[in-house]
C-alpha cells in the first residue's frame, strides 16, 4: 500500500504538484493520467526517490519514504520511461545483478521473463545492442524480480510489442490478485482504461478526477462518449 | 556575426549560466585563489632566475613559449580525433552544406573552446612573466602560441582530408612536429636573432596553409561525417568472464555491486586500452630514469607514479572511459553507501596493486636498500589510497555530473597539495577538515 499525504512539489518557476493526497491500495492496479505538463514524472519521481525535495509524506506501507529510505527501497519495484541500463552487462546479467541486489533468488521467474517479454534471442548479447524496445522489457522484468509489493511503473510500456504487452498485462493482473499495489503511468487511455481498475487523472498538478471502472461505464451509458473524449473535455472544459 | 560563432559562443555563455549562482561564484573564487598562488610564487621565482647573469628575459620567454607550444600541439591531434566528435553541435551542422569559411570556423571555434583550459592554466605563467621581465615578452608568446593554434589546427586537418587512417595523419603530423622543433633548436644558438627570424618563418607559414586550406577545403563535410562515424563506433567487446562465473570471494549483498564495476572496466575497450597505455609509458618512465638518473632513483619514482595516479584517475569522469553513474541505481535499489564506495575503491585497487608491483620489481632489480623501498612503496600506497577516496567520494557527490566531478577531484589534489605543503601543521589539519565536510555531503547526498 502507498499513502501520500498533503504532497507538494515546487520548482523555481511552476508548482508541479499541487497538495495532494491518495491512498493506493493493495490489489488493485492504478491508472495514472494526464496531459504533458500534468505532474506525473513529477508525482512517480518523488514517490520512487528520484526526486527529493518535496513538501508532505509519502508511506510505503507502514514506512515513511523520508524517515526510512533504505528500508523503502526493498518495497517496491520501478519502471522508468527511459531505462538508464548498464551497457557493458548482458540482460541476463543485468536481470541476474538486481536480483542479487534485492537479495531475493530469481532464477525460475527470470527464465519466465526472458520468454514472456521474446528476449531470448539477445539475452546473453550485451546491452548496449540493445533496441530501445527490448531495453524497456529489461527494464519492466527488474522491476518485478523478487515480485516487491508494490510496483511503479512510468510509461514504462511505451515499446513493447503486442505480445510482450499482453504477457505484462497478465503478470500484472496476477499480482494484484495476489495482493500488490500497481501504479501505471501512461499516455495510452485506452490501454489504462483495459488494464486498470481505477484511474486518476492529474492536471496542472492537482487531481481533477478519480474514477473506478463501474463509474467509466456509467460516464460512457449516460453521455455517450467514450472515455478518451470525456478525458479531452475533462482537461479542455479547464 | 558569424552565424555558427554566435551558435558556439551562446552555448558557451549558456553553460556558464546555467551553473548555479554558488558554483560560479565558488569558481571564480577558485580561480583567484590559484591565480594569485601560482602569479606570485612564479613572479618571486622568475624575478631570482632573472638576477642571475647567465638569465636574459628573452630566453626565459624562450623557453615558456616552448613549453605552451609543445602542449598545443601536442594536445591538437588529441582534441580532433577524440575531443572533437564528441560534441552535439557538430553533428547537428554536419548534416547541412558548409561554406569553406563556416567550416573553418567550426573547426576553429572548438579548437579554441578545448584550449581556453591552457589559456586559463597558463595565464599565471604569462602574468609573471609579464610582472618579472616586462610586457613586450607576452606579446611574442600571444602571437606565436595563436599562430602555432592555427597551423597546427590545418595541418590536422589537411592531413585529415589526405589521408583516411588515423595512424597515417598522426605519423605525418608527429614527423612535421619532429621536424618544427629540431628546425627551432638550431635557429635557438642564435639567441639574438631567434624571434626576429621565427616571426618571419611563422608568417609564411600560416600563409601557405591558409592558402592550401582555401584550395583544398571542398570536400570537409566528408571529414565532419568521418568524425561523426568515429564518435559513434562503440565497443564490441566481450569478455569472456561473465557475471555468473565471477568468483565469489566477498559476501553476496556486496558482491553484484563489485561483479558489475569490473565487468564494467573489463569490457570497455578504451578503458582497457587506457591501462595498458598508461603502464607502458609509466614503466618506459621509470626504466629511462633507472638508467640516466640513478642518484635520486627513489624520489623520482614517487613523484612519477603521484603525477602517474593523479593524471590516470582524472579518466575517471571521462564517460568514454567511466560510465556516468544511474540516478536509478543510487536512488531507488536498496544499496547502501558502504557497498557503493567499496565497490568502487576496490575495482580500482588492482591497478594500484600492479603499479606497487612494478615498482617493488624495478626497485630491487636496482638494488636499492628495502627501508628506502618500503619508504616509496609506502607513500605511492598512501596517495593512491587518498585518490581513490577522493574519486570515490566525488563520485557519489556528482554521480549524473563527470565534468563538476572531475572539478571537484582536481581541485581536491591541488588544494591538499598547496596546503599540506605551504601551511605545515594548519595545512593539512584544514584539509582534513574539508575532505570530512566533502564525506559527509556525499554521505548524505547518498542516503536522503
Amino acid at each position: 500500500m502507498i499513502t501520500i499525504s498533503n504532497l507538494t512539489i515546487r520548482y523555481p518557476e511552476v508548482v508541479a504538484i499541487d497538495d495532494i493526497s491518495l491512498e493506493l491500495r493493495e490489489g488493485v492496479i492504478y491508472g495514472l493520467v494526464g496531459p504533458n505538463g500534468a505532474g506525473k514524472s513529477s508525482f512517480i519521481k518523488s514517490l520512487v526517490g528520484l526526486l527529493v525535495e518535496y513538501e508532505g509524506e509519502i508511506y510505503f506501507d507502514e514506512y515513511q519514504r523520508s524517515q526510512r529510505p533504505h528500508h523503502v527501497k526493498s518495497l517496491f519495484g520501478y519502471a522508468p520511461e527511459d531505462p538508464d541500463l548498464y551497457p557493458y552487462l548482458t540482460g541476463n546479467e543485468y536481470l541476474h545483478m538486481i536480483a542479487d541486489i534485492r537479495q531475493v533468488d530469481a532464477n525460475s521467474q527470470i527464465i519466465k521473463l526472458k520468454t514472456d517479454f521474446g528476449l531470448d534471442d539477445v539475452f546473453d548479447d550485451l546491452i548496449n545492442r540493445y533496441s530501445h524496445g527490448m531495453r524497456q522489457k529489461t527494464s519492466f522484468a527488474a522491476a518485478l524480480i523478487g515480485e516487491p509489493k508494490n510496483l511503479i511503473l512510468d510509461e514504462a510500456l511505451n515499446g513493447f510489442d503486442p505480445i510482450s504487452q499482453h504477457n505484462a498485462k497478465t503478470i500484472l493482473q496476477e499480482l494484484a490478485q495476489n495482493g500488490h499495489t500497481i501504479l501505471l503511468s501512461s499516455h495510452i487511455l485506452e490501454l489504462v482504461e483495459s488494464w486498470c481498475q481505477e484511474i486518476i487523472i492529474l492536471h496542472l498538478g492537482k487531481i481533477v478526477a478519480k474514477y473506478s471502472q463501474d463509474q467509466i461505464r456509467k460516464i460512457k451509458e449516460d453521455t455517450g462518449k467514450s472515455f478518451n473524449e470525456h478525458f479531452v473535455t475533462l482537461i479542455q472544459g479547464d | 556575426m558569424n552565424a555558427i560563432l554566435k551558435y558556439h559562443l551562446r552555448q558557451l555563455l549558456n553553460y556558464w549560466y546555467h551553473l548555479r549562482f554558488r558554483i560560479r561564484v565558488e569558481l571564480i573564487i577558485l580561480f583567484l585563489i590559484f591565480f594569485t598562488f601560482f602569479t606570485d610564487k612564479l613572479t618571486r621565482y622568475f624575478t631570482q632566475l632573472l638576477a642571475q647573469p647567465d638569465t636574459s628575459p628573452i630566453g626565459l620567454t624562450t623557453l615558456l613559449l616552448h613549453f605552451l607550444l609543445v602542449i598545443i600541439f601536442i594536445t591538437t591531434p588529441f582534441i580532433y580525433f577524440n575531443l572533437f566528435p564528441k560534441q552535439k553541435g557538430l553533428s547537428t551542422l554536419s548534416l547541412f552544406p558548409l561554406k569553406k569559411s563556416e567550416t573553418l570556423t567550426l573547426q576553429l571555434v572548438y579548437f579554441f573552446k578545448y584550449h581556453v583550459l591552457i589559456f586559463l592554466i597558463s595565464l599565471p605563467i604569462l602574468t609573471a612573466l609579464v610582472l618579472s621581465a616586462g610586457l613586450q615578452y607576452i606579446l611574442y608568446i600571444v602571437f606565436f602560441s595563436f599562430s602555432s593554434l592555427i597551423l597546427s589546427t590545418i595541418l590536422v586537418l589537411f592531413l585529415a582530408r589526405k589521408y583516411h587512417l588515423r595512424i597515417q595523419v598522426l605519423f605525418r603530423y608527429y614527423l612535421f612536429l619532429i621536424l618544427y622543433i629540431l628546425f627551432f633548436a638550431v635557429m635557438y644558438w642564435f639567441t639574438n636573432l631567434y624571434f626576429y627570424t621565427m616571426i618571419l618563418v611563422i608568417l609564411a607559414a600560416l600563409t601557405i596553409a591558409i592558402k592550401v586550406w582555401e584550395k583544398h577545403s571542398e570536400d570537409w563535410d566528408q571529414i565532419l561525417n568521418r568524425y561523426r562515424a568515429v564518435a559513434q563506433k562503440s565497443s564490441q567487446a566481450l569478455s569472456k568472464l561473465t557475471y555468473f562465473n565471477f568468483p565469489r570471494l566477498i559476501p553476496k549483498s556486496f558482491s553484484p555491486l563489485l561483479i558489475k564495476e569490473f565487468l564494467s572496466h573489463i569490457r570497455n575497450k578504451n578503458y582497457i586500452r587506457l591501462k595498458i597505455f598508461s603502464l607502458a609509458v609509466y614503466l618506459s618512465l621509470l626504466i629511462l630514469i633507472g638508467t640516466f638518473y640513478f642518484e635520486y632513483y627513489t624520489s623520482a619514482i614517487s613523484i612519477l607514479t603521484i603525477l602517474l595516479i593523479w593524471e590516470h584517475y582524472s579518466h575517471q569522469f571521462n564517460e568514454k572511459y567511466v560510465l556516468k553513474e544511474s540516478r536509478f541505481y543510487i536512488r531507488v535499489l536498496p544499496i547502501t553507501y558502504i557497498q557503493y564506495s567499496l565497490s568502487k575503491f576496490l575495482s580500482e585497487f588492482l591497478y594500484i596493486i600492479i603499479v606497487l608491483i612494478l615498482i617493488l620489481i624495478l626497485t630491487l632489480l636496482h638494488g636499492i636498500e628495502l627501508i628506502r623501498i618500503v619508504n616509496v612503496l609506502g607513500i605511492v600506497t598512501l596517495f593512491s589510497v587518498f585518490v581513490l577516496y577522493l574519486i570515490t567520494m566525488i563520485r557519489v557527490l556528482f554521480y549524473d555530473n563527470p565534468r563538476m566531478a572531475g572539478y571537484a577531484y582536481h581541485f581536491l589534489i591541488i588544494f591538499s597539495m598547496v596546503m599540506i605543503f605551504n601551511f605545515y601543521l594548519v595545512g593539512p589539519i584544514i584539509t582534513i577538515f574539508v575532505i570530512l565536510y566533502i564525506q559527509f555531503i556525499s554521505y548524505r547526498q547518498f542516503t536522503k
